[in-house]
């Protein structure tokens, strides 16, 4: 990643990176290492993994998530995070807008009119 | 206690200690989530130090998850009732004032003229000239109610000096009334009488302008 890099995925994770927990979730419900795991692995969407844990929790208090205990083979009890069904709406909501704007910023940068 | 421990211990304190502005039940959900982070990825590397260390690493500095948890978790300022409209704080004010200093400051003139014509002790140690004015105030009553219901319907937009308003219209309203019938006959009384009275006309008066001047920024 170039210098500077930094700054703009910042800016671009903000609004992004819930909808993209959300789908991950949309899958099946997982626990927080194996979404940080998930996230994580190329820096891009996640800055450090203990950022998820806020996220998470807003998502959880506006509805979005709901969490519910499992067992583990290997290890402690682990929480799990599922969708809700109204995370179900705000993610569908989001796959239509992100579309809609992913062609306009990439119509743009490639020098045309979006 | 072993040296992994110790570091997850001291990762784990010291964001406790940077969230602790947080809401309590957002602060306990945020640290429980990152503890049960840790707690899986170490039962997959039991006894690896390195593991710990890189645990740590991927997981970033605690004041990068205590920023972050502040613009997820703290509520916006916006969401805060706006102050009541100036008006009501003007009202106050006016009210307040209207019903207390014309009568302290007329006891304060009252008493200065007295003393200034000793040759006239049947007007300062007899009954005071300003009685027929008690009438006008018993009148205003219901104003200075209102100006106290003003005050406290306007406290929001001066929440640091509104306090001050509502202390100081009862002890002026009440100066002007003891200080226009207590009337010892001699010049001590009337001097402390006059000193009392002006100070509680411009206290109020200093008191409003402060009131004013926290109120009036939108």
């Amino acid at each position: 990643m170039e210098p500077g890099d930094s700054a703009i995925l910042t800016h671009l994770r903000r609004g992004a990176l819930e909808h993209c927990v959300l789908a991950l979730l949309d899958a099946e419900p997982m626990y927080g290492l194996d979404i940080a795991r998930r996230l994580g692995d190329d820096g891009v969407l996640l800055a450090g993994e203990g950022t998820l844990y806020p996220l998470l929790s807003r998502l959880r208090k506006q509805g979005l998530v709901e969490t519910t205990w499992a067992e583990s083979s290997a290890g402690p009890p682990r929480r799990y995070y599922a969708l809700t069904a109204q995370g179900q709406v705000a993610l569908a909501t989001f796959r239509r807008t992100w579309k809609t704007f992913r062609d306009a910023v990439d119509t743009t940068l490639r020098g045309g009119h979006p | 206690m072993n040296s992994s421990d110790t570091r997850v211990g001291s990762y784990l304190d010291d964001l406790a200690r940077m969230l602790a502005d947080l809401d309590p039940a957002d602060r306990d959900e945020v640290l429980a989530g990152v503890r049960e982070h840790l707690d899986a990825t170490l039962s997959e590397h039991p006894d690896d130090p390195a593991a710990v260390d890189a645990a740590l690493l991927r997981l970033g500095p605690p004041e990068q998850v205590a920023a972050q948890a502040r613009a997820e978790l703290t509520p916006e300022v916006s969401s805060s009732p706006p102050p009541p409209a100036r008006g009501w704080l003007v009202a106050a004010l006016v009210l307040l004032l209207v019903t207390s200093a014309p009568f302290t400051l007329g006891t304060a003139v009252q008493r200065v003229v007295e003393l200034a014509s000793r040759d006239a002790p049947e007007s300062m140690f007899g009954l005071s000239p300003l009685l027929p004015t008690a009438p006008l105030m018993v009148l205003t009553w219901p104003l200075w109610i209102g100006g106290m219901a003003c005050a406290f319907v306007a406290r929001r937009r001066a929440p640091r000096t509104w306090g001050l308003l509502l202390a100081i219209g009862p002890v002026a309203f009440l100066g002007s009334w003891v200080f226009m019938f207590w009337r010892e006959p001699d010049v001590l009384s009337a001097v402390v009488a006059i000193v009392a009275c002006a100070a509680l006309t411009v206290l109020p008066v200093v008191v409003a302008q402060r009131v004013w001047r926290e109120g009036r920024t939108p």
